[in-house]
Order: structure tokens, then C-alpha cells, then sequence
């Protein structure tokens, strides 16, 4: 078999298999595998499915996990809910067992409902301290989510029941969240099962529906 | 809270294409999400009183008995209740009756506050305002639709005589206990449900830090968010703004420290014995018939109406109906006996 079909039938047998978030995986195993497939299934901020694939390369004297996840929203699996990250994750500081994780990712967003159509462009920058050994780690993240510029498109219904003159176009600056939490992991042979959980605040630190986010996700390393 | 400079940069420099040689808008700039209220657009009608300023409509003679109107929510506005002002069946209520119809503190086209002036005593001090400036010295009829329904009933309990006579349309519980009771099927969504999904993943897109964002978010919501009250997809209830602040603080008015719904509006309804008339929906499963047949009893004096066809927004879908409900009602008030 060879490496990129192995790619779309770890990716198949995983989306049919489990369902996710922008996962977390364990630094201290990509010296050893080089590729990984992945799928989660959390509440983050809804119920969203994902599914991604992360390579490892060389780059600044540091090993990074370059990578790209898709997601959707699992409710009615609606597909115009969706997400698209371009994600880059190293350890940043090393000391023994102890790691600071960085990661960075520009997101594309879409969503429709309602009142309004919109697509998203926006970033994340996330870190997380903890303890990483070959086969497990546990940390506690800190990060924030940046949705810079939005395009809205009003529907008919919120026009003809709320605001006629609600204004379509590209919004600047329109929000914002903090995430902070605990992220752990356990690997069995090439396998790998990552669990997220923590609370989410807007970034003037007012209070989100849902309060908290969590995942679980499972990655095959090659 | 700026986005640090090197990712709104970086990620506009992906972007790159189409949004950059656009004018970009300003998600909390009035009027460009959800309407101007009276504070940003001074061709609205409105008046000032008790620190604030409402949007407010009247209709009919002011030598006329006044009906003041106090919609739902807390947090809607009175544009759903206004066919109860229009000419049906060759009569109008305002033919006999000065009608008042304004937006709450915070809510609608009215002014927005912050949480301080967000109460309940706040709201009673509001209306009583009201009752001042239109009906000096006469007590007035109100007509409550929903939260309005309760904001009556809170109003008649503390000040019985000011008021001379009630409709309360599917009003929510008038006491906590039974709120408590019933707040999961009033509030409560699968945690799978569309609309809720919709709502929180919104969230990555205009995130609720300010009134306008907050408003806005808030009406996500507005279409599926009760499908128990059975309210028409194809004639909605229409709305001006939802004031998410004021849906918040005065609900969390009546609650304790640990969430629990401990108002009563009921401990001095023994006071008021003239007559008081309910009307429910027949579709309503949450606030209809069978909430209102307990809730008649806490009146010493009230009748219970069902409207045939309608769920909780049988004043708009059903106006006919339900203007026909008051008008028998009033005329009987006049009559000394309903």
C-alpha cells in the first residue's frame, strides 16, 4: 500500500470510526512518528467532528508538527457549519520531562443560521506547560482565538422579522475567546488518544454559552 | 480587545484577496446589526422619564381611559402586540381607549442599560412613571403579554389600586416556585439541537462583548429556540431588538444566589378583586391552558379564555380573536361585572 493511500484510508476508517477539536498531541513522539491522521469529536464550542493530518519536519533547529484539520458541526451534521485550521505546534522550552507547547493556526470559519450567513477568517495562538514522556503527557493551555475580519450576509427572515436594513458586508474586529484547560494523552503502540477539557470566556472575559469546551480524539502515527 | 498586530497581519496577508480592498464595517456601530435605539436616532418617537429614554406610541384620545401595553421577554418589544392597536372587524380599541404601547427599560428601540438599573423595582418605578405622565390620578387597564403578563401581576400586587382592570396573555409563572418548575421546558434545549449549535458556534464569529453584539447573538435564537410554545413560522411575532441585558438581569432579578427563582408575585393578589381576564393559546404546550388554569386561581377573580389555533403568539396570529376576547372583557368591566 503505499503512503498516500495509507493517508485516505486511515482518514475514512477514522471518520467512520470516532468523531473531535484542534487536537493535542504528544511532542515527545514526533521524533519518532513523522505522520499522523487524527479525529475528534467535542463540544468546542459546538458539537463539531473533525477529522486532520499532521507531518513533522525540521525547521529552526526544532521539530514541527505542520498540519490541517477540517471540522463541521455535528448537530444534523450540518455542513455549512464548518472549520478549516492550517495549525504549526513545537515545544518551545525544554526541561527534563517539562514542556512549553506553542501553537499557531489561521482559521477559516463558516456558519449559517437564522438570522445571518457569515464566513470567518481567523487566528490561534495557544500554549500549554506540562509533563511529556514517550507514552503520555498531561498539561494545562492557555489560548485565544481571534476571529479578525467576518463577512455577513443577513437573511431574509431576520430582514422581514427584525431589522430590514441590517447591513451585509466584511466586519473587522468582530470578536473574540480565551480557552484554558487541561489537555492529556496516552499512546498504545501507534495509536493515540488525546482528551481536552476547559473553560472559554469571551476576550473582555464575559461569559460564553457553552462555558466550557472538551474533546476527545484519537491519532494513528505512521 | 485588539487582535495582536502579527496575527491580524499574518492572517489578513492569507486572506489577502477579496476582503482587503473592501470597506470594512463596525460590528458595535449603531445600526448596522440591529436597529438604533431612541438614544442614537432622534426621529424615533419616544419620551423621557425616570432617568431614561423610551420608545413609545400612543394611539386614541388621552381623554379616554388609558391600556397601557407591556410586552414579553423581558427583553422584547411592543412590535408584536401592535395589532392589538389596528381596526378589526370594524372596531378599534382605540376608539374607546388611549392606548399606550412602549418598550421596557433596555429593550426594543428604548435606551440601553447596564445591569445596575436593570431590576425589577426598577421596571415597577418605570411603569408607575408612566402611569403618572398619561393617567395622572386614574387608574389605568393593562394588558401583558408573556414576561408582561407577570409584570402586570407583579405591578397589581404591589399597587392594586392603580389598576383597574387586566388581560394577561399566556403570562409566564407569578411565582418561582412554579418557575422552577417549569423553567427546563420554558429555557431548555437538547443539547443537539440545531438552533443551540447555531448559537454557540456564532460565538468564533461575533463574540458578546457589548450590547449590540450581545442583542444580536441573542436573536439567533428567536425563531427555534421554543418550539413548545408552538409560535407560526409562516406569520412570526416580529421584533425590533432583543435587549439581552435586560433578558438577563431581570430574570436574574427574581432568582437567589444559587440560581433558584424565589419571586412571588402573588402575596398580596387577595387585594384585587376586580375581575382579571387570561387568554391562552390552544397550541401553547409551556405557558398555555394548562399553566393558565392554575394561574387563574391565584386572582381572586379571573376567567380563562382559550384562543383556537394559536401558541404563545396568539396576539399576533390570532389578533382578531383575541381583541374580540378583550373587548367583551372591558365592556364588561364598564358594565361593573364581567
Amino acid at each position: 500500500m503505499t503512503r498516500s493511500l495509507r493517508i485516505v484510508v486511515a482518514l475514512v476508517v477514522l471518520a467512520l470510526a470516532a468523531r473531535d477539536v484542534a487536537a493535542q498531541w504528544n511532542v515527545e513522539r514526533f521524533g519518532s512518528t513523522k505522520n499522523q491522521v487524527y479525529t475528534t469529536f467535542g463540544l468546542d464550542p459546538a458539537l463539531v467532528s473533525s477529522v486532520g493530518y499532521g507531518r513533522v519536519v525540521p525547521l529552526l533547529g526544532r521539530e514541527w508538527q505542520l498540519g490541517a484539520e477540517v471540522g463541521v458541526v455535528a448537530a444534523e451534521f450540518d455542513m455549512r457549519d464548518f472549520r478549516a485550521r492550517l495549525q504549526a505546534r513545537t515545544a518551545v522550552l525544554r526541561w527534563r520531562s517539562v514542556r512549553l507547547v506553542g501553537s499557531a493556526a489561521f482559521i477559516t470559519r463558516g456558519t449559517e443560521n437564522s438570522i445571518y450567513r457569515a464566513l470567518n477568517f481567523g487566528a490561534d495562538v495557544t500554549g500549554a506547560l506540562g509533563v511529556y514522556r514517550r507514552h503520555w503527557f498531561v498539561a494545562g493551555e492557555f489560548g485565544r482565538d481571534k476571529a479578525i475580519i467576518t463577512h455577513l450576509t443577513h437573511s431574509d427572515w431576520y430582514r422581514e422579522n427584525f431589522y430590514p436594513d441590517a447591513k451585509d458586508g466584511w466586519y473587522l474586529d468582530a470578536g473574540g475567546t480565551y480557552h484554558y484547560g487541561v489537555v492529556s494523552g496516552v499512546a498504545i503502540g501507534r495509536t493515540e488518544l488525546a482528551l481536552r477539557a476547559g473553560w472559554q470566556r469571551t476576550e473582555d472575559f464575559n461569559d460564553l454559552l457553552p462555558p466550557m469546551y472538551a474533546s476527545l480524539g484519537v491519532g494513528v502515527g505512521f | 480587545m485588539a487582535a495582536p498586530k502579527w496575527i491580524t497581519a499574518a492572517s489578513l496577508g492569507l486572506v489577502g484577496l477579496g476582503g482587503l480592498a473592501c470597506e470594512t464595517l463596525d460590528p458595535s456601530a449603531p445600526g448596522n446589526l440591529v436597529p438604533p435605539t431612541v438614544a442614537e436616532d432622534a426621529s424615533l418617537p419616544a419620551i423621557d422619564m425616570n432617568g431614561s429614554r423610551f420608545h413609545l406610541e400612543t394611539f386614541g384620545d388621552s381623554a379616554n381611559p388609558v391600556i397601557v401595553f407591556l410586552h414579553g421577554g423581558p427583553g422584547s418589544d411592543y412590535r408584536g402586540l401592535l395589532r392589538l392597536a389596528e381596526r378589526r372587524n370594524g372596531y378599534s380599541l382605540a376608539d374607546e381607549y388611549f392606548l399606550v404601547f412602549w418598550d421596557q427599560r433596555g429593550t426594543g428601540l428604548s435606551m440601553r442599560h447596564d445591569k445596575d438599573v436593570l431590576t425589577q423595582a426598577v421596571y415597577v418605578n418605570d411603569l408607575n412613571a408612566l402611569v403618572d405622565r398619561y393617567s395622572p390620578g386614574r387608574p389605568v387597564l393593562l394588558i401583558g403579554e408573556s414576561w408582561g403578563g407577570m409584570f402586570a401581576t407583579r405591578y397589581i400586587n404591589q399597587y392594586p389600586v392603580r389598576v383597574a382592570g387586566a388581560v394577561l396573555i399566556e403570562p409566564g409563572p407569578l411565582d418561582g416556585a412554579t418557575m422552577e418548575r417549569l423553567k427546563d421546558d420554558v429555557s431548555g434545549t437538547p443539547l443537539g439541537a440545531e438552533w443551540l449549535n447555531d448559537y454557540a458556534w456564532a460565538s468564533q464569529f461575533l463574540s458578546p462583548d457589548d450590547h449590540v453584539r450581545m442583542d444580536y447573538e441573542r436573536m439567533i435564537g428567536a425563531r427555534d429556540g421554543q418550539p413548545r410554545f408552538h409560535q407560526s413560522t409562516v406569520d412570526p411575532q416580529p421584533s425590533w431588538r432583543m435587549g439581552a441585558a435586560a433578558n438577563r438581569y431581570i430574570a436574574e432579578d427574581g432568582q437567589d444566589r444559587n440560581g433558584q427563582f424565589v419571586y412571588d408575585f402573588t402575596t398580596n393578589l387577595a387585594a384585587y378583586t376586580t375581575p382579571v381576564l387570561f387568554i391562552a393559546g390552544s397550541w401553547s404546550e409551556v405557558l398555555g391552558p394548562s399553566l393558565q388554569q392554575e394561574q387563574v386561581l391565584r386572582y381572586p377573580s379571573a376567567s380563562l379564555q382559550v384562543v383556537e389555533g394559536a401558541g404563545h403568539d396568539v396576539a399576533w396570529v390570532k389578533a382578531t380573536e383575541v381583541l374580540t376576547q378583550i373587548r367583551t372583557y372591558l365592556d364588561a368591566l364598564k358594565g361593573g361585572s364581567q
